[in-house]
Protein backbone atom coordinates (compact mmCIF):
# COMPACT_ATOMS: atom_id res chain seq x y z
CA UNK A 1 0.00 0.00 0.00
CA UNK A 2 1.38 3.38 -1.16
CA UNK A 3 -0.21 5.21 1.65
CA UNK A 4 -0.59 5.26 5.19
CA UNK A 5 -3.10 8.78 5.36
CA UNK A 6 -5.91 9.23 3.28
CA UNK A 7 -7.22 12.92 3.17
CA UNK A 8 -11.24 13.40 2.34
CA UNK A 9 -11.94 11.60 -0.85
CA UNK A 10 -8.36 10.74 -1.18
CA UNK A 11 -7.27 7.44 -2.32
CA UNK A 12 -4.67 4.79 -2.43
CA UNK A 13 -3.85 1.35 -4.41
CA UNK A 14 -3.63 -1.91 -2.57
CA UNK A 15 -1.24 -4.13 -4.43
CA UNK A 16 -1.95 -7.81 -3.18
CA UNK A 17 0.35 -10.43 -3.65
CA UNK A 18 -0.64 -14.53 -3.31
CA UNK A 19 1.93 -17.30 -3.28
CA UNK A 20 0.53 -20.38 -4.51
CA UNK A 21 2.54 -23.02 -2.59
CA UNK A 22 2.31 -26.72 -4.07
CA UNK A 23 -0.50 -28.31 -2.67
CA UNK A 24 -3.30 -28.06 -5.67
CA UNK A 25 -6.86 -27.60 -4.60
CA UNK A 26 -9.04 -24.35 -3.36
CA UNK A 27 -7.86 -21.76 -1.45
CA UNK A 28 -9.74 -18.96 0.64
CA UNK A 29 -7.54 -15.64 2.43
CA UNK A 30 -8.50 -12.65 3.45
CA UNK A 31 -6.80 -9.45 3.90
CA UNK A 32 -7.94 -7.18 6.99
CA UNK A 33 -7.63 -3.71 6.50
CA UNK A 34 -7.80 -1.19 9.39
CA UNK A 35 -7.37 2.77 10.44
CA UNK A 36 -7.63 4.79 13.35
CA UNK A 37 -10.51 6.98 14.69
CA UNK A 38 -11.68 7.13 17.64
CA UNK A 39 -11.87 3.32 17.45
CA UNK A 40 -9.83 0.93 15.38
CA UNK A 41 -11.91 0.06 12.52
CA UNK A 42 -11.57 -2.59 10.62
CA UNK A 43 -13.04 -4.16 7.50
CA UNK A 44 -12.51 -7.77 5.64
CA UNK A 45 -11.77 -8.48 1.62
CA UNK A 46 -11.76 -11.83 0.10
CA UNK A 47 -9.28 -13.43 -2.19
CA UNK A 48 -9.62 -16.94 -3.92
CA UNK A 49 -7.75 -19.03 -5.62
CA UNK A 50 -7.60 -22.82 -7.08
CA UNK A 51 -4.19 -24.19 -7.19
CA UNK A 52 -3.55 -26.41 -9.89
CA UNK A 53 -0.64 -28.36 -11.52
CA UNK A 54 1.81 -26.33 -14.11
CA UNK A 55 0.84 -28.79 -17.02
CA UNK A 56 -3.03 -28.60 -16.19
CA UNK A 57 -4.41 -31.60 -17.44
CA UNK A 58 -7.76 -31.47 -15.64
CA UNK A 59 -9.37 -27.97 -17.73
CA UNK A 60 -10.57 -28.50 -20.92
CA UNK A 61 -8.45 -25.47 -22.69
CA UNK A 62 -4.59 -26.34 -22.09
CA UNK A 63 -2.53 -23.08 -21.65
CA UNK A 64 1.47 -22.44 -22.04
CA UNK A 65 3.48 -21.51 -21.06
CA UNK A 66 2.05 -21.14 -17.13
CA UNK A 67 4.19 -18.40 -16.72
CA UNK A 68 5.61 -15.09 -18.87
CA UNK A 69 9.40 -14.31 -18.37
CA UNK A 70 9.94 -11.41 -19.88
CA UNK A 71 13.78 -11.30 -18.45
CA UNK A 72 16.49 -9.93 -19.86
CA UNK A 73 20.19 -9.36 -20.29
CA UNK A 74 20.53 -5.51 -18.83
CA UNK A 75 20.36 -3.11 -21.53
CA UNK A 76 18.32 -5.39 -23.94
CA UNK A 77 14.94 -4.53 -24.53
CA UNK A 78 12.62 -7.18 -23.33
CA UNK A 79 10.37 -8.48 -25.88
CA UNK A 80 6.62 -9.47 -26.82
CA UNK A 81 5.74 -12.99 -25.55
CA UNK A 82 2.80 -15.15 -26.95
CA UNK A 83 0.44 -17.62 -24.18
CA UNK A 84 -1.39 -20.40 -26.09
CA UNK A 85 -4.87 -21.14 -25.42
CA UNK A 86 -6.15 -24.49 -26.78
CA UNK A 87 -9.03 -25.87 -26.70
CA UNK A 88 -9.71 -29.59 -26.18
CA UNK A 89 -13.47 -29.52 -25.31
CA UNK A 90 -16.90 -29.80 -27.72
CA UNK A 91 -17.20 -26.43 -26.74
CA UNK A 92 -16.76 -23.15 -27.68
CA UNK A 93 -15.29 -20.43 -25.07
CA UNK A 94 -15.62 -16.86 -24.81
CA UNK A 95 -12.14 -15.45 -23.89
CA UNK A 96 -12.12 -12.10 -22.22
CA UNK A 97 -9.15 -10.51 -20.11
CA UNK A 98 -10.62 -9.44 -16.61
CA UNK A 99 -7.27 -8.22 -15.03
CA UNK A 100 -3.79 -6.81 -16.17
CA UNK A 101 -1.34 -4.36 -15.32
CA UNK A 102 -1.88 -2.14 -17.97
CA UNK A 103 0.51 0.75 -16.65
CA UNK A 104 3.49 -2.31 -17.81
CA UNK A 105 1.55 -4.38 -20.59
CA UNK A 106 -0.24 -4.14 -23.27
CA UNK A 107 -2.30 -6.92 -24.47
CA UNK A 108 -3.92 -8.28 -27.60
CA UNK A 109 -5.82 -11.91 -27.59
CA UNK A 110 -9.08 -12.84 -29.61
CA UNK A 111 -12.71 -13.29 -28.56
CA UNK A 112 -13.87 -16.48 -29.30
CA UNK A 113 -11.91 -19.81 -28.88
CA UNK A 114 -13.81 -22.78 -31.07
CA UNK A 115 -13.46 -26.56 -29.89
CA UNK A 116 -10.18 -28.25 -31.38
CA UNK A 117 -9.04 -24.37 -32.36
CA UNK A 118 -6.39 -22.42 -30.89
CA UNK A 119 -5.97 -19.07 -29.94
CA UNK A 120 -2.40 -16.86 -28.83
CA UNK A 121 -2.54 -13.93 -26.31
CA UNK A 122 0.04 -11.15 -27.21
CA UNK A 123 1.78 -9.60 -24.67
CA UNK A 124 3.93 -6.68 -25.10
CA UNK A 125 6.12 -5.14 -22.17
CA UNK A 126 5.90 -0.89 -22.48
CA UNK A 127 8.94 0.58 -21.78
CA UNK A 128 8.57 1.67 -18.39
CA UNK A 129 9.22 -2.03 -16.72
CA UNK A 130 11.30 -0.96 -13.75
CA UNK A 131 15.21 -2.04 -14.40
CA UNK A 132 14.79 -3.83 -10.77
CA UNK A 133 12.74 -6.00 -11.98
CA UNK A 134 8.90 -6.85 -11.65
CA UNK A 135 6.28 -9.49 -11.00
CA UNK A 136 3.09 -9.23 -11.58
CA UNK A 137 -0.21 -11.32 -13.31
CA UNK A 138 -3.14 -11.12 -16.04
CA UNK A 139 -6.60 -13.00 -15.31
CA UNK A 140 -8.33 -14.39 -18.25
CA UNK A 141 -12.16 -15.18 -18.35
CA UNK A 142 -13.14 -18.11 -20.32
CA UNK A 143 -16.78 -18.75 -20.76
CA UNK A 144 -18.46 -21.84 -22.04
CA UNK A 145 -21.26 -23.65 -19.74
CA UNK A 146 -19.57 -22.09 -17.28
CA UNK A 147 -17.12 -19.46 -16.55
CA UNK A 148 -13.34 -20.40 -15.51
CA UNK A 149 -10.82 -17.63 -14.74
CA UNK A 150 -7.04 -18.56 -15.43
CA UNK A 151 -4.32 -16.44 -13.99
CA UNK A 152 -1.06 -16.54 -15.78
CA UNK A 153 2.26 -15.09 -14.09
CA UNK A 154 4.30 -12.31 -15.28
CA UNK A 155 7.66 -11.99 -14.41
CA UNK A 156 10.86 -9.59 -15.56
CA UNK A 157 14.33 -9.30 -14.16
CA UNK A 158 17.32 -7.67 -15.57
CA UNK A 159 20.49 -9.17 -15.68
CA UNK A 160 23.58 -7.65 -15.68
CA UNK A 161 25.23 -11.01 -17.09
CA UNK A 162 23.70 -14.16 -18.31
CA UNK A 163 24.62 -16.78 -16.50
CA UNK A 164 26.49 -19.48 -18.28
CA UNK A 165 27.75 -22.99 -17.64
CA UNK A 166 30.77 -23.32 -16.02
CA UNK A 167 33.45 -24.97 -18.07
CA UNK B 1 -49.85 6.38 34.26
CA UNK B 2 -47.82 5.86 36.86
CA UNK B 3 -44.32 7.69 37.00
CA UNK B 4 -42.47 4.49 36.42
CA UNK B 5 -44.56 3.41 33.26
CA UNK B 6 -43.57 7.08 31.94
CA UNK B 7 -39.67 6.26 33.07
CA UNK B 8 -39.90 2.26 31.43
CA UNK B 9 -41.13 3.74 27.75
CA UNK B 10 -38.80 6.67 27.80
CA UNK B 11 -35.65 4.45 28.26
CA UNK B 12 -37.31 2.55 25.43
CA UNK B 13 -37.51 5.57 23.00
CA UNK B 14 -33.69 6.33 24.27
CA UNK B 15 -32.68 3.07 23.29
CA UNK B 16 -34.79 2.58 19.32
CA UNK B 17 -33.53 5.97 18.77
CA UNK B 18 -29.87 5.62 19.97
CA UNK B 19 -28.94 4.30 16.32
CA UNK B 20 -30.43 7.29 14.82
CA UNK B 21 -27.99 9.73 16.98
CA UNK B 22 -24.94 7.56 17.03
CA UNK B 23 -25.82 7.83 12.74
CA UNK B 24 -25.75 11.50 13.24
CA UNK B 25 -23.07 11.81 14.87
CA UNK B 26 -20.76 9.45 13.32
CA UNK B 27 -19.20 11.49 10.68
CA UNK B 28 -15.33 10.71 10.79
CA UNK B 29 -12.89 8.98 7.99
CA UNK B 30 -14.68 6.22 6.23
CA UNK B 31 -13.06 3.77 3.89
CA UNK B 32 -14.97 2.61 0.52
CA UNK B 33 -13.66 -0.57 -1.58
CA UNK B 34 -13.12 -0.85 -4.98
CA UNK B 35 -14.02 -4.59 -4.93
CA UNK B 36 -14.41 -6.93 -1.60
CA UNK B 37 -13.67 -9.66 -2.97
CA UNK B 38 -11.21 -11.30 -6.16
CA UNK B 39 -10.86 -14.79 -7.24
CA UNK B 40 -7.71 -15.50 -9.47
CA UNK B 41 -9.58 -18.32 -10.66
CA UNK B 42 -7.21 -21.57 -11.70
CA UNK B 43 -3.15 -20.31 -10.49
CA UNK B 44 -0.45 -22.67 -11.69
CA UNK B 45 1.47 -23.82 -8.33
CA UNK B 46 4.60 -22.45 -7.02
CA UNK B 47 3.99 -18.88 -8.58
CA UNK B 48 2.81 -15.43 -7.26
CA UNK B 49 -0.20 -13.82 -8.61
CA UNK B 50 -1.17 -10.06 -7.51
CA UNK B 51 -4.21 -8.23 -7.95
CA UNK B 52 -5.23 -4.72 -7.63
CA UNK B 53 -7.73 -2.91 -4.98
CA UNK B 54 -8.20 0.93 -4.82
CA UNK B 55 -9.35 2.25 -1.57
CA UNK B 56 -11.19 5.80 -1.14
CA UNK B 57 -11.57 7.42 2.16
CA UNK B 58 -15.43 8.55 1.44
CA UNK B 59 -15.79 10.19 5.04
CA UNK B 60 -15.98 13.35 6.66
CA UNK B 61 -11.89 13.50 8.06
CA UNK B 62 -8.86 12.50 6.85
CA UNK B 63 -8.30 8.53 7.58
CA UNK B 64 -5.31 7.98 9.58
CA UNK B 65 -3.21 4.22 10.32
CA UNK B 66 -3.78 2.38 7.73
CA UNK B 67 -2.39 -0.99 7.88
CA UNK B 68 -2.97 -4.48 6.71
CA UNK B 69 -3.16 -7.71 7.35
CA UNK B 70 -2.79 -11.02 5.42
CA UNK B 71 -4.54 -14.29 6.72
Amino acid sequence: MKKTELAIGDSTELLVSYHSGIAPGRVNKYATISYEDTTTHTQRITLHAQVVPKVDTTFKVELSPSTLDFSVIKGEKPKEKKLYLKNMDVEKYKVSLVDYPEEYFKISLGKNLKPGKSMKVEVKPKKNLPEEGLKRSLTLELEGEEKTKITVPLVFSSAATPSSPKK
Amino acid sequence: MGKSRILVLSLFLIYLLLPVFSELKAGGPKLEFSETSWDWGRVPQNSFVYHKFWLKNVGTDTLRGLKVRVA
